[in-house]
């Protein structure tokens, strides 16, 4: 199962990015093969929108869950009708390498 | 400038699409029924809920729920009488899963397999979560991260994408809202007004005379609403005011719609 984490930074060391459509990278796991890829937001600089054009590109991608800070209302609602799961991080800083570790020992 | 409209939870639509009439060779237009509105017979004629308890569930005032009901109760004797095809669409909702709160991580998700029973972390998979409950009605201030109350959400939201998510659940580890408050027998329970939501009775119409005569025609443009326009298949259809085009299902094809030619009006 693949799963979205938003990152600050282009490393697995780098913390969760608490925003969803503006965050400046993607990192996608793969629960099965253990797999990551990291991609840059081509959104950031969007005036609105940032948050429905995220929602499109990690849907796209097959992702089940989503991890980040802070979701908006349209994002929420868009991700209920997907059927993806959301999961927001509390406020203490975490990087992403920390959210995968909490999602392989599943 | 009419006060704000407010968006009414409902937590599943339904499966399908809507009703055509047999036997007909022209149908006609059909009517639309709004989520809220299916949801207000769903609850009411089909689960036996009062109006008191189905606005609670919808999270409405028992006056908005019966102007909802009983509006969803005229469409329907509509399209029965005039052949009319059925279709659920729009309507002033939004969807919601159930939140949680996890205990070990901290974190907090929500639940989108309803049919599960067991809850179990979506981050470290702790069992140890608790649900996240609605307690207010006002309007949430910060989004999941902030405090968890919800009631209704904003409707002029076009643009602001990063407006304040919906940080609200129901109760703990239930499938759906109707376990929570088992129907009562019948209808002889006095003192709810329309009780069991019987034809056009006293009171529902009370007050401010909006809504109705407005709406009591179904096409001729009367629903001040606008145009959606599906991007996948092309289909174009008017949609109640209220939900915006990105929140609207195609009927034809399952897709997201955009936004089509605004009305001019409203």
């Amino acid at each position: 199962m693949k799963v979205a984490i938003t990152s600050s930074g282009d490393q697995l060391s780098a913390l969760v990015d608490r925003r969803f459509g503006r965050c400046n990278y993607f990192v996608f796991f793969d629960t099965e093969t253990g797999e990551t890829e990291i991609l840059a937001n081509p959104h950031t600089d969007h005036l609105e929108g940032a948050g429905v054009a995220a929602v499109g590109l990690v849907a796209e991608r097959g992702v089940k869950k989503v991890v980040s800070g802070e979701f908006g209302a349209k994002v929420k609602s868009l991700f209920d009708q997907l059927q993806i799961q959301l999961i927001s991080v509390p406020n203490q800083e975490q990087s992403v390498a920390e959210i995968i570790g909490l999602l392989r020992k599943q | 400038m009419p006060r704000r409209k407010i968006l009414r939870k409902i937590v599943t639509p339904p499966s399908f699409k809507g009703f055509m009439p047999l036997g007909l060779e022209n149908p006609g237009r059909p009517v639309l029924l709004g989520f809220e509105e299916y949801e207000a017979i769903r609850l009411c004629d089909y689960e036996g809920y009062h109006h008191s308890e189905a606005a609670r569930i919808m999270q409405i005032s028992r006056p908005t729920f019966a102007r909802i009901y009983e509006e969803a109760r005229r469409k329907v004797a509509l399209a029965f009488v005039a052949g009319s095809p059925l279709l659920f669409q729009g309507g002033r909702v939004y969807y919601d899963s159930d939140w949680f709160e996890c205990r070990r991580c901290r974190c907090r998700f929500n639940r989108i397999d309803k049919t599960d029973l067991g809850v179990q972390c979506g981050l470290c998979g702790s069992a140890d979560v608790h649900a996240l409950v609605h307690a207010t009605q006002e309007e949430r201030a910060g989004s999941l991260s902030g405090t968890v109350a919800q009631g209704q959400l904003p409707q002029d939201d076009d643009g602001s994408g990063g407006s304040p998510g919906s940080g609200k659940a129901t109760f703990t580890g239930r499938e759906t809202p109707e376990s929570d408050v088992p129907p009562s027998s019948g209808p002889g329970v006095p003192g709810f007004a329309g009780g069991w939501g019987m034809g056009r009775g006293a009171g529902h119409r009370s007050g401010r005379g909006t809504g109705h005569g407005r709406r009591h025609r179904q096409g001729a443009g009367a629903l001040s609403g606008h145009l959606c326009r599906c991007p996948q298949c092309g289909y174009e259809t008017q949609m109640p005011a209220g939900v915006p085009c990105h929140q609207q299902v195609c009927v034809k094809c399952g897709a997201l719609m955009n936004p089509a030619a605004p009305k001019s009006s409203e």
